[in-house]
This record gives structure tokens, C-alpha cells and sequence, in this order.
């Protein structure tokens, strides 16, 4: 590694301390500490949250169902709403939303500029920024979807009514109140109305009513009310945490749990009222994770959580690999995302089976990879042995994504334990370091290797809370294959985790790794921060203690079911109320 | 001005082996392009981008600043030394958060830092590692661009990802500008309308288009009252582009320039177009794709600021087309191995690939005569850099640039300059100063200390 001393290296220096310290862990090379952000105070039971601010929380209004985990945390006796940024569909979600709205699949989204990432997640608030281009974009896919629609499947727009019967009048109002509502998530105001009447009448003069309806869909389909998940509901006079209204909450629940908008069932729910308190937003929580549509918002959340979608483009050496090829990737990301829904909705919702279930669903293709006979019926369930494959740490998805073009890959496996299931932030190497791994004599093993990374001081900062993870994988290549030697030398897989709270220790299998991960209440935790995260758009700050603090006792307390984690996310302070943003 | 010919009519192989026909730069030689009869023609600005560094000691020429011999890499530019400017040995300053790929994407159109936080990191600060400034292309597209469509912004396979590594101009603090990387569809949005046979469904669907993006942008306009400050910056950004696109609607007169016939997009449907656009194979394809739109709309006049971004900062294109291939072959991972004669050959090779491009960038530009005894290249400043000096070392200093064109008389070419470690913040205020914008510093302050010496006199 270079000598060091420029002030640019100071100012990385200075970067990365900040980083570790926003992060709540110590730097590399020293302690391991807490790894989830805002989070240090509250795990070692002192007050972390600033408790002048909030407002009082209402007694009567329990945020978890009784029995479920305590409501007296000292993070909680104030209401926490945390950062509540606008936030702007998702390229996928505005596709989902054109497919409920009008059954339109063409999936526009697909040609759209990508969406930001922070966290891992698509959906983050901040990163949502807006470009010329994606403005251009939308303006045309709202063309062609109102086209279609008004073409091909009228009554998605105007419903029953028949203009030539009815008259124009009853269905612009039908327009409105209908598709115009299930658009804009809530009834349309009167200004909205008034102007977008304008356009109906101005296409019907320029050419016909049928073109009126249309330019009026082209209009709402560009509109921020669409775009965008507004809460706007008036705050009383210094009213500094609100609670989210009946429509807001509609959105929430409906983008949190199926990427898309709201059901007639909650539209009824919200105009009838039942959509307020705690218990009824829970029980529509529960009936939506029994839907489909659910699905949807599993696989999405799963996909980037475990960072599968980089395996798209990740070439591997032909030669080492010859299987490694479009339809083995395809196969492996449908396998992860068949035991993933299965476990979610038709297994027993554990975590742990996540981590440890000695069976997955494969075809012909994965079960060369794996070593098994393949199913009658393609990624039918199928029993693996239980010495080699154990969950979604061993599937081929992860293994091969987590791997290099033509080696496996001690570091990026560890990292993704250490990042992704730990919630811990490893930086970057520092500028000036030789990227590629450390090379020793040609017969040498990866772990050989990588072991080069323990005697430089330069590295193994770092890496000591990655590679001796990454060890643990070594029977996988780098696409996923079990292997009993490399180089003619047999595997050595142990390995252990250095740090990480109560996921510490040694281990000599994978099998012996997820289920150690799965009772740790750290990974507990980690999983209720990532999918806090996803939910709220945001990472976690100070304020959300107590939002956190609920999520992960309701999952603990159900022993890691998945659903009632994300329905105990509904149930926060973060997704119950909003932080007023001053104007 | 009498230039030689562009190729005749230039048959492409699709995917799916079909043929996509690019005839039309030679239609428009060696006419004007644009109807203005009279005045000097306007003067544009093209960024070029090429990453991961190049081979700096094969790049750099030899001789005297006047009379130089062009070097391995830069030797495809050999003909046209005369319209060129190597600007050589400038100083990328670099600071704030950011690896040095990081730092020398977000700099090197913006001159300033990377706001805190890594994009994917596990900081909750709301930016997300995006540069804190806009990019001189987006700063002089806004002052004296086309209202209607102040910049056109192409890519060559980006990646998937909007990050600090695949976004260079900036069009505002934290707000990247999404280049198209489709060409079809940038082809569409730049010509469709000049093509379309049938004027009167033309007329009907602008007629329909100023009643939609009027409302559009009314319901953007009556939201933002009731909006908290963060969330009324990010709506206004909105705003301001739904805006633009009403302008471009205002004015879609179309322009006297022959309809160019560009020939249907490879597959048909949408996700075969995007496979097609995104296929390692097709990346010189889609770049001379690019390239044509680009040197059409400007010699159109329907832009007068321009992006072509190859690839991205540690963009691994395999060069395949160039006999590259195998193991750890990607331009990003040989970049790290300029150290070993095999991987810096290769590199040499890549280098010298994307100067033919600029060549035939220059090319098609010079080929537009604009009167007076100008061509469209010679009102034109193509400024060509990178977020890198080398790949193996990953810094940035000596910061290599060469420009095509004189962007109006203004900049003195033929020459090879060495700026002397000169921070290249002063290169960027000379663009803005080319262009017609008497600014004296741009970027980080400390970073700079006025227009590049020796550009003009």
C-alpha cells in the first residue's frame, strides 16, 4: 500500500471515521461494536431518543396488539414519527400500478432512467431525483397507456357508464370519482375536477369526447398525485406530528405490502372509516398479505436485499463454468424467489427456515448444479442434502453473485453477512490499494490466497471481519457448485464470525452458520432495520428507537415470523404517523 | 467548403440480423443544415467522455506545442491535427468524500465535490453521494441553450445503476442528469416529429400535447404551497423539467432538415430494443448510433449543448470487436493491470479505439458547412476527458483533454498544450467562456483561478 499523508487521504481518513461513527460501528481495526446506526443507546438500554420532542402518546391507542410485545419501552412513552420525506413511485411500482389500474403489462418502467439506490433499496426517498429525461419518458408512456386504455379497455376508465345512454356529464363525473380516484389514491378536490374538466372539453372540441377522456388520462397518469405519495392532510396550528388519514394510510399499506395502489376494499375501508386505528390497519394488513399481490413486494424486497439483481449482468469464465449461462441465472433467480414466497406464504413464515431448510424448489439445470435428481415438475420442492445445502446462504443465486468471474469470493460473501445480515458498513479499500486479490504462488488456494489479507496490516483491519466469514463458503465455487478440494488441496471451511454481537463464534458448515445467524438477535434485528428501511424509504435515525424497537420484539416474540414482522411494521410510529415538515 | 464524403449508406447487422440503415449524415453534406439564412452560426458544446483512464506515456505527443507528432493512441486524430487542442498535464484536483473513480466522475464537468454519504451506504444523510454542483454543460445549456431542449444527453451502456460512477453532468446540486441509452428512442424524441409523413395528425397530436403538459404543469404549480421545504426543492425540480418539456412542445415547428431514415429498432418490442442496446457486442454499434443523432441535431440546430458518455467511470466493456477477449478482460479490470505489457497493450488498443470514435465524431461534424467559409466541427468545441490520468495508479493527475474544434474561432487550434499542473476548473471556465459566457471561476473556488492560459492567444 502507498505511503499515506496527502490531504486528500487525510480527508478520506476523516470520511470513513464519519461513516463508522454514523454507522455505530468502531473503525475496522478496533472494536465491533453495535452495527446498526442510531441504535447504540437504545441496545444498551439508555434513552437514545432526543424525550423533550413528541407529542405524548395517547394511552388509549396501543401500537401493538396486546400480548405482542411491550408497550413500555422508554423509547416510546413519545410519539417518533422520524423523517417522513415524500416519496415518488418506483419505476416497478408505476408499472404495477398501470397493470391494476387498466391490466396494462407493458411495463413502461422498463425504459425509464434507473432509480436511485441508497441502502440497497430502489425506493429510497432521497435518491428519487428527477431528470428531463424521465419526465420525457413519462409523458410518453402516460400517452400510450391512456391510448390503450381508452381503446382497448374502456371500462377501466369510465366503469359501467356509456356516454351515448348515460350522457357525457355522468361519465366525466364516473371518470373522476372511479379511475380518477384509484389515480390519485383519494377523492379528486374541486379545483381537480374543474381543471381536468377543462381538458375533457378541450379534446372533445378539438376532436371527441372519447379524445377528452383520454387527454384527461394522459394528464392524471403525469400528474404528482399519481407520481408521488402525497400527505398533505392540513396539520392544526403547531401541530408537529400527525397522524396519517384514512387515504394516506391506504397508500402506505398498499405500496409497502403490493408495490402498487390501493384495493376497492380499502377505498371502501377509508371512506367508511375504518381504516384509523390501530387494530383495523393491522387486520387490512393481514388480509393484504394474504393476497397475491403480496408476492410482488416479497420478491422485491428479497431481490435486493440479498443484492440477487447484480447477478443480471455477471459474466463467469466459460471455460471454468460452461453451465453458467442466461437461462442457469434465470433459474437460479427463480428458485430463490419460489422458496422465498414459499417460506413467506406457504411454509411456516420462520426466518429461520429461510436460513436453514435442507430443501428447495429446482429445475433440471439446478439440480445438475446441486447434485440431486432433478423433480418431475420443474422447481417442484425437492429435498437437498442436508450436509451441503441449507437455505438462501447456500442457494446458487447468492453463491454466484457473490463470486468473482472465475473464483469464489471469501470477501464479497463475508461482506454480504457482515452488510446485509449484520446491518453492519464495511468502507471501501482506501484509494491507492491494489483492488485485485493478493497473489501468491500459482497452486495456491483462494483461502491461501485471501490469507494474505491477515498479514498486511494495510488489509486486515477490514477484512478480518469479512474473509474469515467468506472461509466458511469455500465449499462453493463461483457459481454455486460443491467442491470437495481446490487445486488438488481439500477445503478448509472453518471459519468464524469475528464480532457481531451474539452471532460470534466459530462454525464449520453453513448449515451451522444460518442457524446460528437465524437465533441471533442481532441478524433479528437487522432484518426488522432492512426492512424498516424499505418501508420508510429511509435509513433508520435516532427517532425511529422506538419503531424499531417494537418491529423486532414482535418478530422475536412470534420466533421470527416474517409475516407478522411486516404487519408489526405497520403498527410504528414511523407508518402510523408523519413529522410535519415546516414550510 | 467541399468535404470529403461521409460513408455511403452504412448497413448495420442487428441481433436479430436485421438491417438498420444510417444514411442520413451524407444527405444533409454538404448543405447548412439549418434554415437561419444569416448571421454567424451558433456555436455548441459537446462533452465526451471515455473511462478508467488511458495510457498516459502513449497518449501524451511528442515535439513542440505548434509542430507535434500525435502518439499511438491519439494518432487516428492525425488528419485533423489541425482542428484539435491536446491539453495536456492539467491538475484534477480532487477532495471531499469519494474514491478516486468516484471523485474523478463527479469532478471532472463539475469541479467540485461528491456530497457525503455513499450512494449505497449505511449513512441516512438524505444525499446520496451525488455531486453538490451542476456540470458546465448543464450551467451553459441553461444560460444560452435552446429553451426547448437545452441539452441532449446520450450514453453508451452506462450500466443499470444511477450512481456517483455512471452520471457526469449535473444538471443542480444532487440532481444527475439520465442520459438516454437507447438510440432508437433518443432518435425518436429528437426526429420523429420532422418525419412524420402525415402533417396533419402532426398538428393534432402538438394541439393535444399543449393542453396536456399545460395542465400537467398547473397541477405541479398548485401543489407546491402546501409543500414542506425539502419536499418543495424536489417538486420545483419537477416543475422546472415538465416546464422544459412544454417549451419543447411550444416550439415543435419542424425544422427544415431532410427527415434522416434511421431504420426500425432490432426486435420490435421494447425489452428486445433494450437487450439489444445493452449487449457488450453491440457497443460500437449503439455508439456510432449515437453519434449520428448527435451530429444531426446539431447541425440542425435543435440543440446547442451535447453529452456522449461512454460507458462509466470502472465501466468493464469486453472489447470484443478489437480480438479481446477471456479472462479478467474487461477495460475496468485490465485498467488496474497497466503495470503488465499484455493488459497495457490491450489498453492501448481500447484507448486508440475510442480516439477513432472522436475522429469520427469530428468527422461528421466537419462535413456540415455552415457558411463563411466554416464547417459545423469549427463552431463547435468537443472536449473529450476523463475521470482518470491512468488506471493502475486510479489518480488523476496528469489530467488528459484534447478538444475538437474551435467552437467559433475562439479557441486557437493546432496545438499541444501543457498546462503546467494548471487546475482544470480553468478549463471549464474557458468552455463557458467559448460559448459566451464571461464567467471567471467555476466549481470549488480554491480549485480555480480563471479561464486556461493559452487556449486563445
Amino acid at each position: 500500500m502507498a505511503a499515506h499523508g496527502s490531504v486528500r487521504d487525510r480527508h478520506r481518513a476523516a470520511l470513513l471515521a464519519a461513516l463508522l461513527v454514523s454507522a455505530g460501528a468502531a473503525a475496522c481495526s478496533g472494536v465491533i461494536g453495535d452495527p446498526i446506526s442510531g441504535r447504540e443507546g437504545a441496545a444498551d438500554g439508555t434513552d437514545a431518543v432526543p424525550t423533550g420532542s413528541g407529542p405524548a402518546r395517547d394511552p388509549g391507542a396501543p401500537t401493538v396488539p396486546p400480548g405482542k410485545g411491550p408497550t413500555s419501552d422508554p423509547n416510546c412513552a413519545k410519539i417518533h414519527p422520524g423523517a417522513s420525506p415524500m416519496r415518488r413511485l418506483t419505476n416497478e411500482e408505476l408499472d404495477y400500478a398501470l397493470l391494476d389500474l387498466f391490466e396494462d403489462d407493458t411495463h413502461p418502467g422498463h425504459a425509464f432512467p434507473a432509480d436511485g439506490e441508497a441502502n440497497g433499496f430502489d425506493n429510497a426517498a432521497a435518491a428519487s431525483t428527477v431528470s428531463q429525461l424521465y419526465v420525457e419518458r413519462l409523458q410518453d408512456a402516460a400517452e400510450a397507456v391512456a391510448k390503450r386504455a381508452t381503446q382497448l379497455k374502456m371500462t377501466t376508465v369510465l366503469g359501467a357508464c356509456d356516454p351515448g345512454k348515460q350522457g357525457e356529464a355522468t361519465c366525466t363525473k364516473q371518470l373522476f370519482a372511479g379511475v380518477g380516484r384509484r389515480i390519485f389514491r383519494r377523492p379528486l378536490t374541486a379545483d381537480e375536477t374543474t381543471a381536468l374538466s377543462k381538458v375533457v372539453d378541450a379534446g372533445k372540441q378539438s376532436d371527441s369526447y372519447a379524445t377528452g377522456v383520454r387527454l384527461a388520462l394522459t394528464v392524471m397518469l403525469q400528474s404528482p398525485q399519481f407520481l408521488y405519495r402525497l400527505e398533505l392532510a392540513p396539520p392544526k396550528d403547531g401541530e408537529t406530528v400527525k397522524r396519517v388519514t384514512g387515504a394516506e394510510m391506504a397508500s402506505r399499506l398498499s405500496f409497502l405490502l403490493w408495490s402498487s395502489i390501493p384495493d376497492a376494499e380499502l377505498d371502501a375501508a377509508v371512506d367508511a372509516g375504518k381504516l384509523e386505528t390501530a387494530e383495523q390497519i393491522a387486520a387490512q394488513a393481514t388480509r393484504m398479505m394474504k393476497d397475491e399481490k403480496s408476492r410482488r413486494t416479497v420478491a422485491r424486497f428479497y431481490g435486493q436485499w440479498l443484492e440477487l439483481a447484480r447477478l443480471g449482468s455477471l459474466a463467469k469464465d466459460p471455460t471454468l463454468y460452461p453451465s453458467y449461462d442466461d437461462a442457469l441465472k434465470t433459474s437460479m433467480q427463480e428458485e430463490t424467489r419460489r422458496f422465498v414466497e414459499h417460506v413467506f406464504f406457504d411454509g411456516d413464515h420462520r426466518f429461520e427456515t429461510m436460513l436453514t431448510a435442507p430443501y428447495s424448489f429446482v429445475d433440471a439445470p439446478l439440480a445438475k448444479l446441486y447434485g440431486v435428481t432433478a423433480p418431475a415438475t420443474p422447481f417442484a420442492k425437492t429435498s437437498l442434502d442436508p450436509a451441503r445445502r441449507s437455505g438462501l446462504l447456500t442457494h446458487g443465486s447468492l453463491l454466484a453473485s457473490h463470486a468473482k468471474y472465475d473464483v469464489s469470493s471469501p470477501v464479497q460473501r463475508g461482506k454480504f453477512v457482515r452488510e446485509r445480515l449484520l446491518c453492519e458498513v464495511l468502507p471501501p479499500p482506501p484509494p491507492g490499494v491494489e483492488a485485485t486479490p493478493p497473489k501468491v504462488g500459482p497452486d495456491a488456494t483462494t483461502r491461501e490466497r485471501f490469507e494474505q489479507h491477515d498479514k498486511d496490516p494495510a488489509c486486515s483491519g477490514c477484512h478480518v471481519r469479512m474473509d474469515p466469514i467468506g472461509f466458511g463458503f469455500e465449499h462453493f465455487d463461483a457459481i454455486g457448485a460443491w467442491r470437495d478440494t481446490e487445486k488438488g488441496k481439500p477445503i478448509d471451511s472453518t471459519a468464524k464470525v469475528i464480532g457481531g454481537g451474539d452471532a460470534e463464534g466459530s462454525f464449520g458448515t453453513i448449515a451451522e452458520l444460518g442457524a446460528r445467524l437465524a437465533k441471533s438477535e442481532t441478524v433479528q434485528r437487522c432484518v426488522s432495520v432492512q426492512w424498516f428501511r424499505y418501508a420508510s424509504g429511509r435509513g433508520e435515525g435516532d427517532e425511529d428507537a422506538c419503531s424499531l424497537a417494537l418491529t423486532q420484539q414482535r418478530f422475536t416474540a412470534t420466533k421470527g415470523d416474517l409475516v407478522e414482522l411486516v404487519i408489526g411494521l405497520t403498527q410504528t410510529d414511523a407508518f402510523l404517523y408523519r413529522t410535519v415538515e415546516a414550510p | 467548403m467541399s468535404r470529403s464524403p461521409l460513408d455511403r449508406r452504412t448497413l448495420l447487422r442487428g441481433a436479430a440480423g436485421v438491417a438498420i440503415a444510417l444514411p442520413f449524415l451524407e444527405a444533409m453534406r454538404p448543405r447548412r443544415a439549418s434554415a437561419a439564412p444569416t448571421g454567424p452560426a451558433p456555436k455548441r458544446l459537446v462533452l465526451w467522455f471515455t473511462p478508467n483512464g488511458t495510457v498516459y506515456n502513449q497518449w501524451k505527443p511528442t515535439g513542440t506545442s505548434t509542430d507535434f507528432t500525435l502518439s499511438t493512441i491519439l494518432a487516428p486524430l492525425a488528419a485533423r491535427k489541425g482542428k484539435i487542442i491536446v491539453v495536456d498535464n492539467m491538475e484534477m484536483k480532487r477532495g471531499g468524500p469519494g474514491d478516486g473513480h468516484q471523485q474523478g466522475m463527479g469532478h471532472l464537468w463539475t469541479g467540485i465535490d461528491l456530497l457525503p454519504g455513499d450512494i449505497k451506504g449505511g449513512s441516512d444523510d438524505p444525499p446520496a453521494g451525488f455531486s453538490s454542483g451542476p456540470s458546465i454543460d448543464q450551467v451553459i445549456a441553461k444560460e444560452v441553450g435552446k429553451p426547448e431542449r437545452p441539452s441532449i444527453d446520450l450514453a453508451v451502456q452506462p450500466g443499470g445503476a444511477k450512481d456517483m460512477w455512471s452520471r457526469m453532468s449535473y444538471a443542480a446540486k444532487n440532481q444527475p442528469v439520465d442520459p438516454e441509452i437507447n438510440p432508437w428512442a433518443a432518435f425518436a424524441d429528437v426526429f420523429a416529429d420532422a418525419q412524420s409523413p402525415d402533417k396533419v395528425a402532426l398538428a393534432k397530436l402538438q394541439a393535444e400535447r399543449k393542453t396536456v403538459v399545460d395542465a400537467v404543469r398547473g397541477s405541479y404549480q398548485s401543489l407546491l404551497p402546501a409543500l414542506g421545504k425539502e419536499d418543495r426543492t424536489r417538486m420545483e425540480k419537477h416543475l422546472e423539467a415538465v416546464q422544459t418539456l412544454q417549451k419543447k412542445i411550444d416550439a415543435a415547428t419542424v425544422k427544415a432538415c431532410k427527415a434522416p431514415d434511421f431504420g426500425p429498432a432490432p426486435g420490435g418490442t421494447q425489452d428486445a430494443v433494450l437487450k439489444y442496446v445493452k449487449a457488450n457486442e453491440n457497443f460500437p454499434t449503439v455508439g456510432k448510433l449515437h453519434m449520428d443523432i448527435l451530429a444531426y441535431a446539431l447541425a440542425c440546430d435543435l440543440t446547442r449543448v451535447a453529452t456522449l458518455q461512454w460507458s462509466r467511470s470502472v465501466g468493464d466493456p469486453v472489447f470484443t470487436w478489437l480480438g479481446i477477449s477471456g479472462q479478467e478482460a474487461g477495460h475496468h479490470q485490465l485498467s488496474h493491470k497497466d503495470g503488465e505489457a499484455d493488459a497495457k497493450a490491450k489498453l492501448v488498443q481500447i484507448n486508440t479505439w475510442y480516439a477513432k470514435q472522436f475522429d469520427y465524431f469530428l468527422g461528421a461534424l466537419d462535413a456540415f458547412d455552415e457558411g463563411n467559409g466554416t464547417t459545423l466541427l469549427d463552431n463547435t468545441a468537443v472536449v473529450w476527458g476523463n475521470e482518470l490520468s491512468e488506471g493502475g495508479s486510479h489518480g488523476s493527475n496528469p489530467g488528459n483533454f484534447v478538444i475538437g474544434g474551435s467552437c467559433g474561432g475562439y479557441f486557437k487550434t493546432g496545438r499541444w498544450l501543457d498546462t503546467k499542473k494548471t487546475p482544470h476548473n480553468n478549463l471549464l471556465v474557458s468552455l463557458a467562456n467559448a460559448m459566451g459566457m464571461p464567467i471567471k471561476t467555476f466549481g470549488r473556488a480554491e480549485w480555480c483561478t480563471g479561464p486556461l492560459a493559452g487556449l486563445t492567444g
